[in-house]
């Protein structure tokens, strides 16, 4: 009890809560602004390619972490919306902003198509459903070698920067590709966030906890079910045509079962059906196998990260089901707590459930039990304290 | 004596169901636990055979079996016939009854075991190859009784074996579970909500209420018990 | 002419057949019991005949190699079964599916760590000189490829007959089908479960070595193989070993057939195929063709 004497209380929605989150997002967007200058050309591209992955990671937790639905075939939507940039701009002339789009909208379609027999099924069929539409598109891409240059690849997929001083410069495409990562992990983001909070996201996770009792409710499964899928996908789309932009060759090994394996990885590693914690999974599985590959000259040497991404997901799903961002979460709770304006007797949902990081899986279908999602008072990316509630 | 429960309490993590339960079972006695949905019948059950965690002491045949699991549980001499009868609907009938019989090591009597409950229950015999979940309600009640009893067990325990059953039928149960009390002088613990035909071919009963025993007497001293009447037999 | 392409594809078909159905009875030996998809299966199969190179590259008996290698899979099989799967619970598919994805990652690199990167010649089992084989009816039916299909046949009857006619087999029948029944007939659901895991760790350790001398040893060598024994497995009934064996032999068949015959799919396409019948056998009869229809308990 003296413990909370001691913790810095902050009360929801005061200026004081107010303040350290706007705070936490200036401080964002200033880090954003400050790297072109401070890091050197080759690190800015490495930042947008964690950028493109966060991306992807962030779609995948809105269909696997906030709805439920494992995916092991988010790899494809990814080369989806990757090829749809890279065929359109380098065969037909398109504008690569228009690509992206034509992307997002083929891949939401092409989710909303896999989300129906998914709808029907439970359990590991579900997986097998994502699973086999994700292995399918890479042999797509290889028997229509004319249109998408086969197992040689893609080349020459750009983006030419807009004609502004800012981008004129010799590292004018870096600048610009690194724009274009940063923008387009910050409107998932925002999508999602903005997708979550509220009538539509407390349907999402209703049908995640307990379906029956859902729709008995009254939620729109199908409707639901359909639109989240469509959304994932279309965002993981939308980070494979920035991903076609920036890296300028496509090959469809890119896009094997085991890219879908990493982004599952930075999504529990990061925490599952969190806002930020999938931003900070994108980048670990990006960066931790080059960073392993750098530090060591030993040969195969980078092989350690998948020997490390393996041991914590088994590590995560039996101690720490809210992965990182549960972690901080619960370090910041040491702290800082933040009290709701209407004091309500209840106490925390997420921090109960860390001290009980097991066994109540089989009151939830498919979802990882004790990650319950925080619906208000969340800042997209926000370093604030206000995570703690 | 045959099954003895010393303050047993159990329930499924949040809280207990069952609260410091005491009963005893005489051997080649017929008890039956009366009560209605929710008092905590089937988790008696389940407590009994060890298929939950419990506290308390339970004792068969004097030895101590409430930190034992069910698996050896069967192996003393105690089985039980589930709710919902737990047919294995997958293998055939004789499969079935096999299984009963995997807790014993005189494989040799097994073929004459099964003989004899091909006898009593001749609906069995004639679908001995058939996939049991193919029986109707009545054969697979039958059927987990002879697989229950196919463990040669010394006490039998039966959780709400007229679950899902029409009266003709409950009636031929319970004339056929009498049978078998008589024949093998076999002990049973019988957990029922038809209290006017359990307490037929009872000896003693027990009343369960929300988790504890709020009546016991001789199968005729509950019959013309007023809140037994009123509740449970309609009369 | 005609008939002796058709014969050729068959044969092709019934070979690849054989493979996906081998490594898919694997991922029902441990569906049957723990409920879990293991999709690290191929990975656990792949890193056991890199055992058994080793073992075989010092100087071990090739027999002997491959025997030290099914022993490891069937050990690594039930300590994965005790340490990571059973906590979970069964009724865990997400955590269940997630700790084999971070089991095949974590596999995977394993080897790729201690075995490096480039593919390794694995020694054939049986002779296989370009005169080692069979001819009938015009098609080579090439020692290599005949013994893979005779220790499929053998261990599926071998299985066969363990599940129908021992004690040990009722046992895992009955906790397959109905645990809570099993535990109060005397079964140790626990323990036959994991009987389960050695044999689908034993299984695929068998595999490597026979596939090995023709795709070569390495680290990605069954990452095809796994899709394709979903699918067969899908296609067969999770949880029926003879569904299996018929799903991954229909699946090899299918995908060589229409291969040669429909000019579009082609080669490039095969695997598309097997994938587009995983998702209509999902569609239309999920618990395939041999396989017990999944009753969700509330």
């Amino acid at each position: 009890m003296t413990s909370a004497k001691q913790r810095l209380v902050i009360v929801e929605g005061s200026a004081l809560h107010l303040g350290l989150r706007i705070a936490g997002a200036l401080a964002i967007i200033a880090t954003a602004f400050a790297l072109p200058y401070v890091l050197e050309p080759f690190r800015l591209s490495q930042i947008a390619g964690a950028c493109v992955y966060a991306m992807a990671v962030v779609g995948l937790n809105l269909l696997a972490g906030f709805g439920g639905q494992i995916s092991l075939g988010h790899a494809a939507f990814f080369g989806l919306g990757a090829y749809t940039t890279g065929v359109l701009t380098t065969g037909y002339g398109v504008d690569p902003a228009l690509s992206f789009l034509v992307g997002i909208v083929v891949c939401f379609a092409v989710g909303v198509i896999v989300a129906f027999p998914a709808l029907r099924l439970r359990g590991i069929y579900v997986a097998l459903v994502t699973l086999a539409v994700g292995l399918i598109f890479p042999t797509l891409v290889i028997r229509f070698a004319d249109l998408t240059g086969g197992s040689t690849g893609l080349f020459g997929v750009t983006y030419q920067p807009p004609d502004l001083a800012y981008f004129s410069g010799f590292n004018g495409r870096v600048y610009w590709n690194y724009w274009l990562a940063v923008a387009g992990l910050a409107l998932a983001c925002l999508v999602v966030r903005n997708l979550m909070n509220g009538r539509f996201g407390r349907s999402v996770i209703a049908l995640r906890d307990n379906e029956t009792a859902a729709v008995i409710m009254g939620v729109n499964r199908t409707g639901t079910r359909v639109v989240v899928f469509g959304t994932s996908a279309s965002i993981a789309g939308l980070a494979g045509s920035l991903f076609a932009v920036s890296s300028g060759l496509l090959t469809p090994l890119s896009f094997s079962l085991l890219l879908t394996l990493y982004f599952l990885a930075g999504m529990i590693i990061g925490g599952a059906s969190s806002f930020w914690g999938p931003v900070l999974g994108g980048f670990l599985i990006y960066f931790v196998p080059v960073w392993s590959a750098e530090l060591s000259s030993i040969n195969g040497s980078q092989n350690l990260a998948g020997v490390v991404f393996g041991v914590i997901i088994i590590l995560i799903t039996f101690f720490l089901r809210s992965g990182l961002a549960g972690l901080v979460r619960t370090l910041l709770g040491l702290v800082v707590r933040v009290e709701p304006r209407m004091p309500v007797a209840v106490p925390s949902a997420a921090r109960a459930s860390l001290s009980e990081p097991r066994l109540t899986e089989r009151h939830h279908l498919s979802a990882p039990a004790d990650d319950r999602p925080e619906l208000d008072r969340s800042g997209v990316g926000s370093t604030d304290a206000a995570r703690n509630h | 004596m045959s099954l003895e429960l010393q303050g047993v309490s159990a329930g499924y993590g949040a809280g207990d169901v069952l609260h410091e339960i005491s009963l005893d079972v005489r051997p080649g006695e017929v008890v039956v636990i009366l009560g209605a949905n929710g008092a905590g019948k089937t988790t008696l059950m389940r407590a009994v055979s060890g298929v939950i965690p419990r506290r308390g002491r339970i004792l068969f045949e004097g030895k101590d079996i409430s930190r034992t699991g069910p698996e050896q549980i069967v192996r003393l001499g105690l089985a039980q016939v589930p709710q919902g009868r737990g047919t294995f609907v997958d293998l055939t009938v004789e499969e079935n009854l096999r299984t009963g019989a995997l807790s014993r090591r005189d494989s040799a009597r097994v073929n004459e075991d099964l003989d004899r409950w091909y006898t009593t229950y001749p609906r069995l015999a004639e679908r001995r190859r058939q996939k049991a979940g193919l029986l109707s309600g009545g054969e697979q009640q039958m059927l987990a009784v002879s697989r229950a009893m196919m463990s040669r067990p010394r006490l039998l325990l039966c959780d709400e074996p007229s679950l899902g059953l029409s009266p003709r039928l409950t009636q031929e149960l319970f004339a056929s579970l009498r049978s078998i009390n008589e024949e093998w002088d076999m002990s049973m613990l019988i957990v029922e909500q038809n209290a006017a035909i359990a307490l037929g071919i009872a000896t003693r009963g027990y009343l369960l209420e929300v988790g504890t025993i709020a009546r016991a007497g001789s199968a005729d001293e509950l019959s013309d018990s007023d809140a037994v009447r009123a509740a449970y037999l309609g009369y | 002419m005609e008939f002796e392409l058709f014969l050729t594809r068959l044969v092709q078909g019934i070979n690849n057949g054989a493979i996906y159905a081998f490594l898919a009875l694997a991922l029902v030996c441990t569906y049957r019991g723990s409920k879990a998809l293991n999709l690290a299966q191929g990975e656990l199969a792949m890193i056991c005949t890199f055992v058994s190179w080793s073992l075989a590259a010092n100087g071990v008996p090739l027999p002997l190699a491959i025997l030290g290698g099914v022993v490891v899979g069937g050990l690594s099989g039930a300590a994965i079964e005790r340490t990571l799967i059973r906590p979970l619970g069964r009724d865990a598919h997400y955590s269940v599916l997630l700790v084999c994805v971070g089991l095949f990652l974590a596999i995977n690199a394993l080897a790729g760590f201690i075995w490096g990167g480039d593919p390794q010649s694995f020694p054939a089992v049986v002779p296989d000189a370009p005169d080692d084989f069979v001819p009938v009816m015009g098609v080579r039916l090439r020692y290599q490829q005949l013994v893979i299909l005779v220790v499929l046949l053998v261990l599926v009857a071998a299985l066969y007959a363990v599940f129908r006619y021992t004690r040990f087999g009722l046992s895992m029948r009955a906790a397959a089908s109905n645990p809570d029944s099993a535990s109060l007939v005397g079964v140790r659901v626990n323990r036959v479960n994991a009987w389960g895991w050695v044999l689908a760790g034993a299984v695929g350790a068998l595999l490597g070595p026979l596939i090995a001398p023709s795709t070569t040893l390495s680290t990605s060598m069954f990452f095809t193989f796994i899709i394709y024994a979903c699918a067969a497995a899908t296609v067969g009934g999770f949880d029926s070993p003879i569904g299996a064996v018929i799903g991954g032999l229909f699946i090899g068949v299918t995908e060589n057939l229409v291969a040669s015959y429909v000019g579009f799919i082609g080669d490039s396409l095969k695997l598309t195929v097997a994938l587009v019948i995983l998702l209509v056998v999902l569609m239309v009869k999920p618990s395939g063709l041999l396989g017990t229809r999944e009753v969700e308990r509330v």
